[in-house]
């Protein structure tokens, strides 16, 4: 079972499909919280500032990395022309993941973390995250070095850098050598906790996911990659400005003004990797946008795609100064960070998964009508839910900043707003859930059907008759 | 450029560690900002309440550090700040308050009742409640919090925006505080800082919300969700001239207090903030020498007839505007008398001579009403009343208080209306009423002996006396001497007898008209309490010895106030006992003082010697409920009731040393 090809891709992103259906449920406890602050009053584990934590942590590695190493372990021997290294090793590294985010989100909700930003779980976690990321490491670094395309594809770059980028960061930013705290005395922490905290994002996920992006479009439109040189710009761009953002994160509070500025000028400096890789992807699907609509997978990765325009750009331009003056501290925060997480990443992994998993187990999607309800369900939810964000912040960020009032008077008027965000966050639930539904029917039905063929293929097939 | 493998996991490692050198390790290592005051150390239990703050993630909604561009939070964040802080937790979200200088603004009691249950306090609040933590854990969360920061209130003010910050007081502060202090200072130093007219704007524009004793309890004060400023208490007492100068003219965002600056002058304004400084924020004891009346005022004599009628209308200006500070009995003893300096005067203190040779004319009396007095809260009165009307007020004063002139003879009777009269005291059952279709319980507030009991003490006492016999200390001066509620020919009176007296006073004394001030509810109160206690007694009383000591002083002895550097004084306990508790309690606890003599409900027990020094302290605290004795809280002050308890236990155990 355990040795099968393909097997731990397909392990690692069922496991986060089922990850998936829970840290959007607490997400939503979250969101109902905001309006209704007494709805699990007395339960400690469900208690707000806990369940944020345990629902970051879920929804960012159980089911985001969880889902995005799985689509590596199919992609990578893709591209190399050759099976993966070890198919035990990624199994094994798909099962201490799981037990390890298990016991790390178990620990928050019971009050053990170390409360940095997305740097919560407790050191015994961290360690085996670390050990994860380092299996995975060799197990894809093993597979490239063995491969048998000599020439590197774009998307395995990307691979490449996510798997030495991240334990270094995790590493780093963690403070693995202080295991009591995971941190530092006095205020550079912050430094080195949004150092982590961005590029958790940067350097993982956006580095992660741009590779299959990469993968998937030209593949779904049958049309190469329009540009080498765009790629090469993205990729050495992102590796240089990226990493040097987190301080965008700290612009008001007390560290090295020069810093701030480094900050703020890397975080502008990403408009450029990031219109080289809108344009490269942009002139690839020219004359392919009809595929939008008949492949379900190309229909998430795109729309993924133009959720990582979107929150780039918003994410430069709300790391100036000026505008981030009006931001800062308020949900438009939160907001920006759902932007990645829930509408790119996950976008682009759920359409990962609709193109991979019927591949693995060679049999055809569930049912398309449900992921095209399912695809209604995620766009209109989420407009909702990023409109409730974002006025949230707004009204927060311009009733403190120009009108000098107090935050808790400030709160009765959020209300009509986060209930907004709640109803929107139901809608984003309800198509979670028939996502991994369908991910789940598939792989357990399935129903052997009209292989995803190519008319060139069936021409060949006819004519060797 | 060709992508090698070996370009891209080098080349990427690179590229990474150079800028995380650059951004990261760099500036930690050249960050090394000093100690400021606001870091300390933390002691084991702050720490343990920090960690269950963090592991909690409290930091995910509250922040640690204040920005430049925050507003009322304090000073803003410095980085030596947090040098004991592992880890960080500045916060990243804003959804409650900014907690840096948290310390020292609630107690740590308060702290766990709002994390126990945060829309007690907050009824907005969207807070979780923080029920579930032991009270180890509510008790180290609250220490924690109670040392965050630590700094006084006037660091959390808004700052004036650009236009009024650093504007200071255009007359310099020497002018209106004139060397030597020790010289008295009058009408000419007054007037020369303005003083006068910004008082007259005080009492034009302001008195009606902050008050003429300028601590925020004018009449619409209580009409307001927001009190109005208390100009004795911080922050107003070191509040500096920019921010008095820019919240006067724009007024105060989510207050009612107007904008000056569209109807008063910048020199007006200035005028009324230095009145309002110097008067209540921050007065200097003075001696000031009013001199005698002159120019317009100079030798007037009273136009206004002296009949009961004008007395009367004399009294109801003096319970609505001057009873709050002169007192009842006009013996300068009022509630918001507190902290003004000079305080009021004492009318019954002999200096204001006799009917035959008065010290003063009615033109003295009739100025200060209408002028007030320099460097005193004293209003002036001009703009608010008609002379008439002032004049009417010098009548009141001089015949009850400073007896100095003759009282008229009352030609008839006292009438006062049927409607009073036909009043009975209201059902202590709560009507059903049917409001459409939808039965309603409308609670009439049932008449209460136990908030009797503490109205009386609080408005009656002084002249009524503690056991209802007329003999309180104010009321003895007064030449028509205060009923006597134990005197056998009040059994007659009906409940609308009482009414009718407490509501419209009696004519031709200093009997105030309590209807002016007191709510009818409140009035049936008092009635009753005096009914029950000295007139026709109260069939269900306790018996009080059978009772345990209340909790909350079981284990209460006299070091607990000696160990907060206090001292107890038998000596000054003894006067408070003689002039308090003595009228019924007897000299010796005998339970035989005179007052006891007459009661109705009988005469108190003789305190057993053995009684412990917490249960009199409890019960002179909180009194003893369904008895006459009163609840002193409030009423004495905390160190008199430890001294009063202490000498009694000394009295009653007298080989005990006196603790």
């Amino acid at each position: 079972m355990f040795k099968k090809e393909n097997s731990a891709s397909s392990y690692f992103m069922l496991s986060a499909a089922i990850w998936l259906v829970i840290g959007v449920s607490m997400g939503l406890i979250l969101a109902l919280q905001f309006v209704f602050p007494d709805l699990f009053r007395g339960v400690s584990w469900l208690v707000f500032s806990r369940l944020r934590q345990a629902h970051t942590n879920t929804v960012m590695f159980a089911w985001l990395s969880g889902g995005m190493m799985g689509l590596w372990l199919y992609i990578v021997p893709r591209l190399t022309g050759r099976k993966l290294w070890s198919e035990p090793l990624g199994n094994l590294s798909m099962i201490l993941w799981n037990v390890a985010l298990a016991v790390g989100i178990v620990a928050i909700l019971a009050a053990q973390t170390q409360s940095r930003e997305y740097a919560e779980f407790i050191w015994v976690v961290d360690v085996a995250v670390m050990v994860v990321l380092l299996m995975n490491l060799v197990n894809i670094y093993m597979t490239i070095a063995h491969r048998v395309e000599s020439k590197l594809y774009v998307s395995l770059w990307y691979i490449s850098g996510s798997l030495v980028w991240m334990p270094l960061l995790y590493f780093i930013g963690n403070v693995m050598w202080n295991p009591p705290t995971g941190a530092l005395t006095g205020v550079n922490d912050t430094i080195f906790n949004w150092f982590y905290g961005h590029n958790v994002l940067g350097l993982w996920f956006t580095t992660g996911l741009l590779p299959v992006i990469y993968y998937i479009v030209p593949k779904e439109t049958r049309t190469p990659l329009y540009s080498h040189v765009l790629s090469l710009i993205a990729f050495w761009g992102i590796a240089f400005f990226y990493t040097g953002v987190g301080a965008h994160h700290l612009l008001w509070a007390p560290i090295p003004y020069w810093l701030k500025t480094i900050a703020i000028a890397d975080s502008i400096g990403m408009i450029l990797p990031v219109g080289a890789f809108m344009m490269n992807i942009y002139l690839t699907m020219r004359g392919n946008w009809n595929r939008f609509f008949s492949s379900i997978s190309l229909r998430f990765v795109i729309t993924g795609w133009a959720a990582y325009i979107l929150v780039s750009y918003q994410g430069s331009h709300q790391a100036l100064r000026g505008i981030n003056l009006l931001t800062h501290f308020t949900q438009y925060v939160p907001g920006h960070a759902h932007l990645a997480l829930l509408f790119f990443s996950a976008s682009v992994i759920m359409g990962g998964m609709y193109y991979v998993l019927p591949r693995i187990y060679n049999c055809r999607l569930y049912s398309r009508k449900l992921a095209n309800v399912q695809y209604s369900l995620y766009v209109i939810g989420f407009a909702f839910f990023f409109i409730g964000f974002m006025l949230t912040g707004l009204v927060q960020g311009t009733a403190w900043l120009h009108q000098g009032l107090p935050v808790w008077s400030v709160l009765p008027g959020l209300r009509p707003y986060m209930a907004l965000r709640a109803m929107g966050g139901t809608l984003l639930v309800i198509s979670f859930i028939i996502f991994t539904y369908n991910i789940l029917a598939t792989v357990i039905k399935r129903q052997p059907a009209a292989h995803p063929t190519l008319p060139v293929q069936t021409a060949v097939a006819t004519a060797t008759d | 450029m060709k992508m090698t493998f070996k370009t891209i996991v080098i080349g990427g490692v690179i590229v990474f560690l150079a800028v995380v050198l650059a951004a990261v390790f760099i500036p930690s290592l050249v960050w090394n900002p000093e100690q400021t005051v606001i870091a300390h150390n933390y002691t084991p239990q702050e720490e343990r309440g920090r960690e269950l703050f963090y592991s909690n993630g409290c930091n995910y909604c509250h922040t640690q550090y204040v920005r430049e561009e925050d507003t009322a939070m304090g000073p803003v964040s410095q980085g030596g700040s947090y040098i004991f802080d592992n880890p960080m937790i500045l916060g990243s979200e804003r959804t409650g308050p900014d907690l840096s200088y948290l310390g020292r603004k609630r107690s740590e009691a308060w702290e766990i009742a709002h994390l126990q249950n945060p829309r007690q306090y907050s009824p907005l609040s969207i807070m979780p409640s923080f029920e579930f933590l032991s009270d180890e854990d509510l008790e180290a969360i609250a220490a924690y919090l109670f040392a965050l920061g630590d700094r006084v209130a006037q660091e959390r003010m808004i700052l004036p925006p650009l236009a009024y910050a650093g504007q200071t007081d255009p007359i310099e502060y020497p002018a209106a505080t004139p060397v030597p202090p020790d010289q008295s200072q009058g009408w000419a130093t007054w007037e020369a800082a303005d003083l006068q007219a910004g008082k007259e704007i005080y009492v034009e524009n302001c008195l009606t919300c902050h008050g003429c004793a300028g601590n925020g309890l004018g009449s619409y004060a209580g009409t307001m969700s927001v009190t109005p400023a208390n100009f004795k208490q911080e922050p107003y007492r070191s509040m500096p001239d920019d921010q008095w100068f820019w919240h006067v003219s724009e007024g105060v965002p989510g207050t009612l207090m107007p904008t000056w600056k569209t109807s008063l002058t910048e020199e007006q304004r200035w005028q009324v903030i230095r009145y309002i400084q110097q008067v209540f924020a921050y007065p200097i004891m003075r001696d000031p020498d009013e001199g005698d009346p002159s120019g317009a005022y100079a030798n007037l004599t009273n136009p206004v007839p002296l009949t009961v009628e004008t007395l009367e209308e004399g009294k109801a200006i003096f319970i609505r505007e001057c009873m709050v500070c002169h007192g009842d009995a006009g013996r300068g003893d009022g509630p918001y008398a507190d902290g003004l300096q000079p305080p009021p005067p004492d009318f019954g203190d002999g200096s204001y001579g006799t009917l035959d040779n008065p010290s003063y004319t009615d033109a003295d009396y009739f100025w200060r009403i209408s002028e007030g007095l320099p460097w005193s809260a004293m209003p002036a009165w001009k703009s608010q009343y008609s002379e008439e009307d002032r004049w009417k007020l010098v009548h009141y004063i001089r015949v009850n208080f400073t007896q100095t002139e003759e009282r008229p003879s009352l030609t008839t009777d006292q009438v006062y209306p049927d409607i009073y009269l036909t009043q009975t005291m209201p059902e202590s059952v709560s009507e059903t009423a049917v409001i459409e279709g939808n039965v309603t319980e409308s609670a009439t507030m049932a008449p209460s002996f136990e908030r009797g009991k503490q109205l009386y003490l609080t408005t009656c006492t002084q002249c009524h006396g503690l056991s209802g016999q007329g003999d309180g200390w104010n009321g003895q001066y007064l030449d028509v001497p205060p009923a006597n509620f134990t005197d056998l020919n009040m059994r007659g009176m009906t409940d609308g007898d009482y009414f009718a007296r407490v509501s419209l006073g009696v004519q031709n004394s200093a009997m105030p008209t309590w209807g002016e001030f007191l709510p009818v509810e409140q009035r049936w109160d008092v009635i009753k309490y005096i009914q029950e206690a000295f007139v026709d007694g109260r069939p269900d009383l306790d018996s009080l010895c059978d009772e345990s000591i209340a909790s909350s002083v079981i284990t209460l002895s006299q070091d607990n106030w000696l160990g907060e550097g206090n001292v107890i004084s038998t000596t000054h306990g003894a006067e408070i006992y003689q002039s308090t508790c003595a009228t019924c309690h007897g000299d010796q606890g005998q339970g035989d003082g005179a007052g006891a003599a007459n009661l109705p409900s009988g005469a108190p027990a003789a305190f057993p010697q053995d009684l412990p020094f917490n249960y009199i302290f409890w019960r002179t605290l909180d009194g003893a409920p369904e008895s006459i004795m009163p609840a002193f809280r409030g009423f004495l002050s905390e160190t008199d009731i430890w001294d009063v308890s202490a000498y009694m236990e000394s009295m009653l155990n007298p080989q005990s040393g006196g603790g």
